[in-house]
């Protein structure tokens, strides 16, 4: 299933002929955040993608007409579109796994979850991140990685899929003390 | 000599710019005055524009008339010419040469905008394509594969023929990329008239290949042969560049983001093309006896009255015929426009068109016709939605600014996304086909449709009326029109999920990010142009209307911004000083914080402190003072000796008491009855009166401390909770921030049998607050996302397949019997 979902991808994606751009509502950009949640003892991955974006690719790639919202195929499609085009690594190269948690809809947007067990003494990531640039280059992923308790920006572009961050030994004990943190858009 | 000259003013320029954005500064503690008022950042009033923000008693804008002839060839998609372009300089400068806009230059193969194209780099517009690197090979994907062919294949751009002057005699003119120098034979001072025109043709790009906001889309698919196309035609003629006090001559190189300025002027089109094609353009049609049936232009008659609904003046049949036959030859339309700053059209035999009079009593157009454009592929979705998405929004953005002030408000379906124009807008979204051959849409792109129509015809508004500079400030239109979008989205259906909406709930994720840049950033500079341009002004603008001026107070300012600019042209400066003069509030801290920095707003409740006033008199402050030592724990090392059953001296020896024993520290002697006495003889009496009071009343007092740790100043919304169970919402004005911006208290007072409870600090999460853990006192644990999913995962209803489970069949006992059978087989 995946396998196939995927083959269908890179064919639509190469006889795709751009579509027409435009200039209100199709956002082309998504943000994700990595936060760490002491409650559980996990890193929570949380992708953000407006969910006109999210249709419209997932038509493209998922070879569908269905809607978004009704069909339980074209979303899980999407969803694993998402995780499979992201990853996390330590500085060593070493692959995180994550664990796949779901997705919803709320407010317009589709979000995409994952979660790692948290790591002691974690001194960075390598994050790689391509969701939706094979279809749109002015596609830009953001991702705010907030494990040492201040925000770290990556920008993923079409150009760049990977990133380093390193993160602040001052700051990586303090957020022990903290309860998980979270974003206000709930 | 004179370039020496330039050079040093230059340079000069430079270093006191540097100079200058150093300002004051504050060289000793930390102290950062976020109230510091704007008048050394924002350009010095003068003349032209006032410092309350207003058009000066000397504003002027230059005057751009245009006839233009030209003929649409079908079969080779070429477009030729003829424009007659009046120019009046207003300014108080003498001119030598004038410089027009070509931005169809863009799609030359040499142009800037072609050779400065970072390959897969961020914001660049077109087909996909990946530079590759980290162990992934770079990818072209065929759609840039096909856009290279294209540019290779086809000559596109300009090829200007001929420019002359009024008499007919050939003028010199230097092309320089998207631009064009015209040297005038004498130079034009103040308030002259300058004729000239222009012959030019260019072939047609294809939208869909190398994505240019207008371009002709092919239908292969249709009954007629060679199939059919849509022509949307924009920035399609050489345009005068925009002359300003402010920048004079807005000669910026076309790359393709930041969109247009133009100067206002009226215009005299005549189009030629095939006589089966349905033309809408800007303006009003002048001829519509020589283009449409009679049936057609009595349904264009009873159109003007019909206010309910839409009706048909070319109907889906009609159009469906056009598209599956020939043309016999060619028809001219005729259209004129008044006070527009630009043209466009579409033209298409696969139009079907729709009407519908808008009234607005004491209007300078007091009917106005909303019309829509569409081919068979827009179907439903187009003809339930988009004339009346028209219409809706000039019955809201009207009450926002003025009547709407042009006789047509046209929404046209093609190739491009959304794009905006004079009286006329280009709109996506369509139905799909199925299998069965019927023609649906699904939820988000109904959304898309409705919203893409409010967000392009509100466009009409701001910049088309309200002339700002989008190549310049992208946020001046589009973060307007967001903010106005919005409002009338959730006008038409506040239920609806509209998708990508800039509440500050939406912008909290960005707003934190480390790599954003200010609002107050050129247009082709900006790197994420949706949050930054679209999201988040307008998110400031939400929270501006209904947390802090309140709406009635922000939508007279509004309405006075687009009143003053109305058909002229603003600076976000103009916008700023309007806003604070007309709603009578000092928003610099606010223009300050959201505009030109990068601050996020995340206002922490750290600690509350319960304060009792002390009645001075010892018979009540000194039992007081013993209850709460009562009511401390008890010592640890006490209570271990008891347990231990240890003896106690003074239990051992029962005998020896004294006055101690009966009397504690907080006995209270005549000595402080007397100096009780004392205080209250020598009160003044009005003090007297007061402390009297307090004592009798003997209120809660709650003092609240907060830090700010995102940076931004905003108001202080508390949700307060009492013991009793009542609520109450408390708003505190960002200016408590204005000397410690780092950390406030608040004194909040309450009767005695009021206690509080409950603090959370944005309880309707109005002000973009990026983290709401720090925001209730006590603190309470939220849940992540995460956490929060996994607990309802069970109770998701959005995700049910409701038009498949709908077809289940109700299983009888009997069906049952035999599940329960296999499942205990399977078991």
């Amino acid at each position: 299933m995946i396998r196939k979902f995927f083959s269908v991808f890179s064919l639509v994606c190469l006889v795709l002929i751009g579509q027409g751009t435009s200039f209100a509502h199709v956002q082309k950009a998504a943000i994700a955040t990595i936060e760490p949640n002491d409650r559980t003892g996990t890193i929570e991955i949380v992708h953000r993608f407006s969910q006109h974006d999210a249709e419209h690719a997932a038509h493209k790639f998922g070879g569908t007409s269905d809607s978004i919202i009704s069909s339980p195929e074209v979303q899980e499609n999407f969803a694993r579109h998402v995780v499979e085009s992201f990853g996390l690594a330590t500085l060593s190269g070493e692959e995180l796994k994550l664990e796949e948690i779901g997705f919803e809809f709320d407010r317009g947007y589709i979000w995409v979850y994952q979660e790692a067990p948290m790591i002691e003494g974690l001194k960075g990531l390598i994050v790689s991140y391509s969701a939706l640039q094979d279809m749109w280059p002015e596609q830009i992923n953001t991702v705010n990685v907030e494990l040492d308790g201040t925000v770290q920006t990556l920008s993923f572009t079409g150009k760049i899929t990977q990133h380093k961050v390193v993160f602040d030994d001052a700051n990586n004990s303090k957020h022990t003390h903290k309860g998980s943190s979270h974003s206000h858009s709930h | 000599m004179k370039r020496i000259a330039v050079l040093i003013s230059c340079a000069c320029v430079a270093v006191m710019g540097s100079a200058h954005a150093q300002g004051i500064q504050q060289t000793k503690g930390d102290f950062e005055d976020k109230f510091r008022q704007l008048d050394e950042v924002l350009p010095s009033p003068n003349v032209y524009r006032n410092a309350a923000g207003e058009p000066g008693h000397e504003y002027w804008q230059q005057e751009a008339d245009y006839t233009i002839r030209a003929e649409l060839d079908e079969e080779s998609r070429k477009i030729t010419a003829r424009e007659t372009i009046t120019y009046t300089n207003n300014s108080p400068d003498t001119l030598r040469y004038l410089w027009l806009q070509l931005d169809q230059n863009i799609f030359k193969r040499d142009s800037m905008k072609e050779l400065a194209t970072d390959f897969g780099g961020i914001g660049r517009r077109g087909p996909a394509v990946s530079a590759g690197g980290n162990g992934q090979p770079a990818k072209l994907s065929l759609g840039e594969v096909a856009r290279q062919q294209n540019m290779a294949d086809n000559d596109y751009g300009y090829n200007i023929t001929r420019v002359a002057d009024g008499r007919g005699k050939d003028l010199p003119y230097t092309i320089v990329g998207t631009l064009m120098r015209i040297d005038l034979p004498k130079p034009l001072a103040t308030g002259k008239t300058t004729t000239f025109s222009i012959d030019w043709n260019n072939l047609i790009v294809e939208e869909n290949i190398v994505s240019a906001r207008s371009g002709f889309e092919h239908f292969p698919d249709d009954e007629r042969e060679g199939g059919n196309d849509i022509f949307l035609l924009a920035q399609w003629f050489p345009r005068m560049i925009a002359y300003s006090d402010y920048e004079g001559w807005h000669n910026k190189e076309f790359l393709g983001r930041g969109e247009f300025t133009l100067e206002f002027g009226d215009y005299d089109v005549q189009l030629t093309v095939p006589n089966d094609h349905i033309v809408s353009a800007t303006g009003v049609l002048q001829n519509a006896n020589s283009v449409l049936t009679a049936t057609q232009r009595s349904r264009l008659k009873e159109a003007e009255s019909k206010t309910d609904a839409p009706m048909y003046i070319v109907t889906p049949e009609e159009a469906l015929e056009n598209e599956s036959s020939n043309p016999t030859g060619k028809k001219t339309w005729r259209f004129a426009a008044d006070n527009v700053r630009d043209f466009a059209w579409a033209s298409s035999r696969k139009f079907m068109w729709d009407a519908q009079a808008h009234k607005q009593p004491g209007a300078e157009h007091e009917t106005v016709m909303a019309m829509s454009f569409w081919p068979k592929e827009g179907g439903d979705l187009w003809e339930k939605y988009s004339t009346a998405a028209v219409v809706h929004t000039m019955e809201v953005y009207s009450r926002f600014s003025f009547d709407y002030p042009y006789p047509t408000a046209q929404s046209v379906n093609g190739p491009v996304g959304g794009m905006e124009y004079p009286m006329i807008t280009f709109n996506g979204p369509r139905t799909i086909l199925q299998d069965d051959g019927t023609r649906t849409y699904t939820m988000s792109e109904k959304m898309f449709l409705i919203g893409v129509v409010i967000h392009e015809i509100g466009h009409i508004y701001f910049p088309m009326i309200v002339n700002s500079d989008e190549r310049q400030w992208t946020w001046m239109d589009e973060g307007l029109n967001s903010f106005l979008d919005l409002v009338a989205c959730y006008e038409w259906d506040p239920d609806m999920q509209w998708t990508g909406a800039g509440l500050p709930r939406d912008l909290t994720s960005y707003m934190k990010s480390s790599n954003q840049v200010p609002i107050m950033t050129q247009s082709d500079s900006v790197l994420q142009l949706g949050p930054n341009a679209y999201r988040k002004p307008s998110a400031a603008l939400h929270i501006l209307r209904d947390t802090i001026l309140g709406r009635e107070n922000f939508d007279f300012a509004f309405r006075e911004y687009s009143r003053r600019w109305k058909f002229k042209r603003p600076t976000p400066s103009d916008f700023f000083r309007t806003m604070e003069e007309a709603s009578g509030v000092d928003l610099d801290w606010f223009w300050r914080g959201w505009f030109y920095t990068t601050d996020h707003v995340d206002i922490s409740i750290d600690k509350v402190y319960k304060l009792r006033l002390d009645t001075k008199d010892p018979d009540i402050d000194y039992p007081r003072r013993r209850q709460e030592l009562a009511d401390k724990p008890a010592k640890v090392g006490v209570e271990l000796d008891k347990a231990e059953g240890r003896d106690i001296w003074v239990d051992e020896n029962p005998a020896i008491r004294d006055f101690y024993d009966e009397n504690d520290i907080f006995t209270v002697t005549n000595k402080e009855r007397n100096k009780y006495n004392s205080f209250l003889e020598g009160l003044k009496p009005w003090e007297r009166e007061a402390f009297d009071r307090a004592v009798e009343e003997d209120q809660n007092y709650y003092v609240l401390e907060f830090s700010n740790v995102g940076g931004l100043v905003m108001p202080i919304i508390l949700g307060l909770e009492f013991a009793d169970g009542s609520t109450e919402r408390v708003y505190v004005p960002a200016e408590i921030w204005r000397r410690s911006p780092k950390k406030v208290r608040k004194l909040l007072t309450y009767s005695k049998d009021k206690e509080l409870v409950q603090v959370v600090v944005d309880p309707n999460w109005e002000t973009a607050d990026v983290d709401v853990e720090n925001n209730s006192y006590p603190r309470q644990i939220i849940p992540s996302r995460i956490e929060a999913y996994k607990r309802s995962r069970s109770t998701r209803l959005v995700s049910r397949d409701i038009m498949h489970d709908i077809t289940t069949e109700l299983k009888t006992d009997e069906d049952e019997k035999k599940d329960e059978k296999a499942v205990e087989a399977a078991e």
